[in-house]
């Protein structure tokens, strides 16, 4: 299998030079293979936020090298990195992030707007993964019609509009009650089953034990795999 | 385009009362220009119709320092006079004409007459009034004397029609024909009768000015400068003379008209920019979300755009509906002494105008939008 995410020696630093420098990422070496199910652990502080903005291009490193399904994204402008972010990584936020004016198909047809898709293979598609997801009963509800747990999978029906190769889920449980985290745990399973990388960032030791990879991150390196 | 229109529709919904206080911004502001432009559209639409009427014709008045529009009414033209003009070189023919404003509820005031007494050769009439103009009943004739004829305006407002009596200044005159309206309010108000019994009715042997028709008519530049070279106290205004300097006063009152309604539909517009920079700050957070999954600068550039553009565009057409509804009413009230005409070119300006405010409105609070960070975005709580 090939990489999806390669990092060679990235490193982080705020305000670098300064007095009031911040070194985030000292020097990361990381590889996450196509198809593989991996779980990012640290403490607040630690530098995880910072790594998984990083790989999901929505940052970029001070220095070191950050290569995305084969394609160097270091030095991309932030319209490229967008182009990126929109094909290739699906993202899943703990705070949901939905567009609260928006239905739940229409929040779902978003990425696929922005990758001009034909109109009705959006609407179709974006059906097809909310059925995916057991919400076909809650299309044409808006988000504060809907449970954090549903709001949650609405939001891993849109990470996966555009068919990437790639599911970022930041603590994506943090915000729901053990149960409605679990049936999104088993939902992110079920994808890697299908083929999908999943990362998950979390702090919750139960949900990282879970996946078949984790990494530890400590005061910006990784400390044990 | 349908997703933004879409998506801009719901959030100018989402703050009802904001957006509905900034869409009336515009409204009231292109409203203004429309109902106030069609003012100086009327009165253009009026000089347009007169000047093809009195195409190639002089007018000579007694020489002033006024204005042409005192000058008309002060103006006083000796037959001696009236006899070397029509001596001049390449006159054709020339008449006298006695003209005088009154009003009908008998008050003066700053409003133009309503009603203007005329004596004119009735053989000469066509001089005065376009030669194809239409009317009913008879044009006067030498012989007439207590015999008049009326503009369509004058009729409707006394009520009379032919073989009626009309009173002026104590005499009473038979309506003998009736001129359709020619949307000249002179015309359209006139009382005309034959010369001499106007000279009797005002006890007065002189002209108020003299019309000229020139031999060649090519040449009217000519012979109006001819005629001030070779009669003493006079000058000589040719229609083009004529409808420069009106054009030059209509240009000067829709300038400062239109001018003041436009800095009112500016300031709609810093209303729309206000709105839009505060929808962007609510909307930090939504913004973010979108660049982090994807969205690209432009995308956050043209969804904000669109956004300022449709609220501006929807106060501008409301902005159309209530100057075309003031537009009437001026006409209306005014009771036919303003015309207020709005014309598409008019309109189509109102409009692009408004949507040109909304654009440049929405610039920056779009440019502001599509800077945003979207870990910073996202961090906004």
């Amino acid at each position: 299998m090939s990489n999806v995410i390669e990092l060679h020696n990235v490193e982080k630093i705020y305000n670098e030079g300064k007095e009031n420098e911040l070194k985030v990422l000292k020097g990361i070496n990381l590889e996450i293979k196509e198809g593989e199910y991996a779980s990012i652990v640290g403490p607040s502080g630690s530098g995880k936020s910072t790594l998984m903005h990083i790989m999901g291009c929505l940052d970029r490193p001070t220095r070191g090298k950050v290569i995305i399904d084969g394609q160097d994204v270091s030095k991309l402008n932030d319209d490229q990195l967008a182009k990126i972010r929109r094909e290739k990584i699906g993202f899943i936020f703990q705070q949901f992030y939905l567009i609260p004016v928006l239905n739940a198909l229409e929040n779902v047809k978003i990425p696929m707007n922005l990758n001009n898709y034909n109109k009705n293979d959006k609407e179709e598609r974006a059906r097809e993964l909310l059925k995916q997801v057991d919400l076909a009963h809650r299309m044409y509800n808006f988000p504060n019609q809907l449970s954090g747990g549903e709001m949650q999978r609405v939001a891993i029906a849109r990470a996966l509009a555009n068919n990437p190769k790639i599911i970022l889920a930041d603590e994506p449980t943090g915000n729901l009650d053990t149960k409605r985290g679990e049936e999104i745990i088993n939902l992110l399973e079920k994808l890697n089953k299908e083929g999908r990388t999943i990362i998950i960032v979390t702090h919750d030791l139960n949900i990282a034990k879970r996946a078949k990879r984790k990494i530890m991150i400590k005061d910006g390196v990784l400390v044990r795999e | 385009m349908q997703e933004f229109i879409e998506i801009a529709v719901k959030n100018i919904w989402r703050q009802k009362t904001r957006s509905a206080l900034t869409i009336i911004g515009i409204m009231i502001g292109i409203g203004a220009i429309v109902a106030l432009g069609s003012i100086s559209e009327g009165l253009r639409v009026i000089i347009e119709e007169n000047l093809q009427q009195a195409s190639g014709m002089i007018t000579v008045l007694q020489k002033s320092d006024g204005s042409l529009f005192t000058a008309i009414a002060r103006s006083r033209i000796t037959e001696q006079q009236l006899e070397e003009i029509s001596k001049v070189n390449g006159v054709k023919d020339a008449t006298g004409v006695i003209m005088r404003g009154s009003y009908l509820n008998g008050q003066g005031g700053f409003s133009q007459p309503d009603l203007f007494f005329v004596g004119i050769d009735p053989t000469k009439i066509d001089m005065f009034v376009s030669s194809n103009i239409r009317y009913d009943g008879e044009l006067l004739e030498q012989s007439d004397t207590f015999e008049a004829v009326l503009g369509d305006t004058l009729a409707k407002k006394l009520g009379v029609d032919i073989g009626d009596i009309v009173t002026y200044r104590g005499y009473e005159f038979q309506v003998k024909g009736i001129l359709e309206r020619t949307g000249d309010t002179g015309t359209d108000s006139s009382l005309i009768v034959n010369i001499q019994t106007a000279k009797d009715v005002l006890d007065t042997e002189d002209y108020n000015m003299v019309i000229v028709l020139p031999e060649d008519l090519d040449e009217v530049g000519d012979v109006a400068k001819s005629i001030e070279d070779s009669v003493e106290g006079v000058s000589a205004i040719t229609t083009e003379q004529f409808a420069k300097q009106i054009s030059n006063i209509v240009d000067q009152i829709s300038f400062f008209t239109v001018g003041i309604a436009a800095i009112s539909a500016i300031v709609g517009g810093l209303g729309v920019m206000n709105t839009m920079i505060m929808s962007v700050m609510e909307r930090r957070k939504e913004i973010g979300i979108l660049k982090a999954i994807g969205a690209t600068r432009k995308f956050i550039l043209k969804q904000i755009i669109i956004e300022s553009a449709l609220l501006s565009l929807i106060g501008g057409l409301l902005g159309l509906a209530i100057g075309q509804l003031g537009s009437w009413s001026i006409s209306y009230f005014s009771e036919g002494l303003a015309f207020a005409k709005t014309t598409p070119s008019l309109m189509i300006n109102a409009l692009i105008f408004a949507l040109a405010l909304g654009i440049v409105g929405g610039l920056y609070p779009a440019t502001m939008a599509s800077n945003l960070d979207p870990i910073e975005a996202l961090r906004y709580e």
